[in-house]
């Protein structure tokens, strides 16, 4: 069994025994707390927010654990779900927008899936991310967590309850959206 | 204010796991949990405080139906 598959096994075991004791809810906890920390961090980059905030994620996962139902999908998709949603409600509550900051290389990365030749150019990669805010939240979401935060295609399909194949085409179709916007702007 | 920002250091901030098992701490939450699932040990309407509210909100509307 792979290692993936053995996870998947352990999480529904955990989840069995969380359902029935709430104690055992630690088992995910600790399996899975050092995860969506750096997941929260990565958008809110403060250690004490993203302290709070995963917090408050795995408590709602805790309190919603016994409408969990397993659709085939990892359990930490789930859990990356409810934390997304918590750091969309701390901005919210804070009344500003969050950053993601990206290393130079990912951006580069883009660029060269977008075909733009000159990839070492600041211009070219700043026009590229002006472009890229452009985007609906849902479209550039896919955007950040392939090429800024290097989920694979099967980690964006469990988040968004999609097929792999779904994934790549939604990632293609953005893709090819960027690259009219680019050629519009350039032209 | 820009959505993305490029780290031309590509210095990556991650934090290391000891700074992370800092914030980690399954008794608070368990507390936590306690205190928003539980149901308060005294029932609403065995509540001194909350029965004679709504004494009063109900001789206010008996006062206002008989004044109309």
């Amino acid at each position: 069994m792979d290692k993936t598959k053995q996870s998947y096994q352990q999480d529904l075991l955990f989840i069995a025994k969380a359902k029935n004791d709430k104690n055992q809810f630690s088992l995910l906890y600790n399996k899975y707390w050092e995860q969506i920390f750096y997941f929260i961090f990565k958008k809110v980059h403060s250690m004490d927010d993203a302290g709070d905030i995963c917090q408050t994620a795995m408590l709602k996962a805790m309190m919603n654990l016994p409408k969990y139902e397993d659709r085939g999908f990892p359990f930490s998709a789930w859990l990356y779900r409810i934390a997304s949603n918590e750091v969309n409600l701390h901005f919210r509550k804070q009344k500003k927008n969050g950053f993601v900051e990206i290393k130079e290389t990912h951006i580069i990365n883009l660029m060269g899936e977008v075909e733009i030749v000159n990839t070492e150019s600041i211009n070219n990669q700043e026009q590229l991310l002006l472009i890229l805010e452009t985007l609906k939240p849902n479209e550039s979401d896919i955007i950040e967590m392939r090429f800024f935060f290097k989920y694979s295609f099967k980690e964006i399909a469990d988040f968004y309850k999609i097929s792999e194949a779904n994934a790549k085409m939604r990632l293609y179709r953005i893709i090819d959206k960027l690259k009219i916007k680019w050629s519009t702007t350039n032209d | 204010m820009t959505k993305y920002k490029i780290n031309r250091d590509n210095t990556p901030k991650k934090p290391s796991k000891a700074d992370m098992e800092k914030y980690k701490d399954f008794s608070r939450l368990n507390a936590n949990y306690d205190k928003f699932v539980k149901r308060p040990k005294l029932p609403l309407y065995k509540d001194k405080r909350f029965f004679l509210a709504l004494l009063i909100i109900g001789l206010i509307a008996y006062l206002i139906s008989e004044t109309l």
